[in-house]
Order: structure tokens, then sequence, then C-alpha cells
């Protein structure tokens, strides 16, 4: 009976709360996997540009009209030290913002559920959050894409390759003013609330 | 708007209820609201009034709402 009501009527705090701490446990078990395995020697891909790595009639047998794409992956299979560092930059501030982002969200809306919503530091909390996405998440594409620049300069096919995928910041600065107007809906709400405290 | 927490509103609770021989638990048990919130009221602790309450509270002591409130001068 207990299940049937739960599944009728979900307490959808709880079920996100539940969610955040899947979705943090996974992010930072596959950090922390990526850079052992990064660590441990497993071959790193890097992005170059197919102009300066082949020769234009590199591409045979394909039909016409088919032709190479602008960059080409390689596999540096014994990466240097240099190169591991590069790696680990271009990935690793992605995971760890991510990861922190959805380990604070779900202290604060722990925090929410346990509590009065509207008397916790919810707002707060949440206005912490959304500037560290637009900071944190600026901070991670710039590095990624100075990692991905350095990364190419180290594998010497003549030249080096980034790409400048502006939709990434656009999200974070998305996510971060989204959780900012959530912030400001509740510090509205929570302005509301003393009010009526006071009431007769 | 004026600040918050800065108002010259005098409850003259006390001295209704004091008239009319009646004590604040009474009276709270007659308006139906709690002992706390009707003792915040009279004691000039309450942000605002709701128009129920105000009803109710006139009704009660048989007044009206300016023998209830004034505002005292501004000093």
């Amino acid at each position: 009976m207990n299940l049937l009501r739960t599944l009728r009527r979900p307490d959808w705090i709880d079920e996100l709360h539940g969610l955040l701490l899947l979705g943090t446990v996974l992010t930072g078990a596959g950090g922390v996997a990526a850079v052992i395995a990064t660590l441990a020697g497993q071959p790193i891909e890097v992005e170059v540009a197919t102009e300066t790595a082949l020769r234009p009639d590199a591409l045979t047998g394909a039909p016409a009209g088919v032709v190479l794409g602008d960059s080409l992956v390689l596999d540096v299979t014994d990466p240097t030290a240099a190169q591991l560092g590069w790696a680990l930059l271009a990935t690793l501030p992605r995971f760890v913002l991510i990861t922190a982002t959805l380990a604070l969200l779900w202290r604060a809306i722990g925090r929410a559920r346990r509590t009065d919503p509207f008397r916790s530091g919810l707002a707060a909390s949440l206005r912490s959050l959304g500037i560290l996405l637009i900071g944190g998440g600026l901070f991670a594409w710039v590095a990624e894409v100075v990692a991905r620049f350095g990364l190419s300069a180290t594998v010497d096919v003549g030249g080096t390759y980034t790409t400048l995928d502006l939709t990434v910041p656009a999200v974070w600065l998305f996510l971060g003013i989204t959780l900012l107007a959530v912030g400001e809906i509740v510090r509205r709400g929570q302005e509301m609330r003393a009010d009526l405290d006071g009431v007769v | 708007m004026p600040p918050e927490e800065a108002h010259r509103v005098s409850v003259h609770i006390e001295k209704l209820l004091a008239e009319r021989g009646m004590t604040l638990t009474e009276l709270s048990a007659r308006v139906g609201i709690t002992l706390a919130n009707l003792s915040n009221l009279k004691n000039g602790h309450a942000r605002a009034i709701r128009f129920s309450t105000l009803t109710a509270l006139c009704d009660a002591l048989q007044c009206q709402p300016g023998d209830l409130f004034t505002v005292e001068p501004d000093s």
C-alpha cells in the first residue's frame, strides 16, 4: 500500500535528493576512474588538424563527395608527463565542477527537505551555486580549450588544433542563471513568509 | 514604502479587556486566534492584522477599530 501511495504521489524533493546523490557518486567515481586510467597509461586521445597531419589524398576508397573532416583523433599510447598533464587539465576541471555542483545541490536540497525550505539557507545556497556554475563553467571551458590546444602541440604533426565550442559556456551560463533565478524565487518566498509570520 | 519595523500604532486591547472584565485567554477563545498571536498583537509586536481578525476582535469586544488602535504622534 505504501509503495502504491509512493508511486501515485511521489515526494519530488525526495526523488531529486536521491538522484543528486546518485549523480554525485557516479560523477565522482567516473572522474576518479578517468584520472586513474590516464595515469595508469591508457592511450590519450589527441585531436589534430587533418590538413597538417595527412596528405589530401590520404583517404582512399571513399565514394565521390566523401572527404576527410577538419580534425583527426590520434591515440597517444605512451604519453609523456606533459601530455598526461594536458590530458588531465582537459577533463578534470569539468569533472570537479560537475561533482561539486551536484554535491552542493544535494546538500542544499537535503537541508530544504528536512527543514522548512523558506527558513533554511536554500536561497543563499542556490545563489552561490549559480555563481559557481557561471564562473567555474567558464574556467573549466577555457582550461579544456587551452589543454586540448597544448596537447595537440605535443604530438608534432605540424601545428596545433582546438575547437572553440561556444555552446559549452552558453550551457554553463544558462544553468547558472537558472539557479540564480530559482534562488531569487526562493528568496522572495522567504520574504513573503517573514511578512506572513507577523500577520495576526 | 515605510520601513518594515517602524510603527507608532498603539494597541488598546488591555484597556478594553479591563473595561469589559474579560481575560486575554477568553478573548483568544472568542476570536479564534492563538493566545501567542493575541499577545503579540497586544504588545505591538505584530506586523499586520487581517480584516477577519479585526472583525472578530471588534465583535468580541463590542468596539470599533478606532477603539482598538491609535497612531501616536511623530516625536
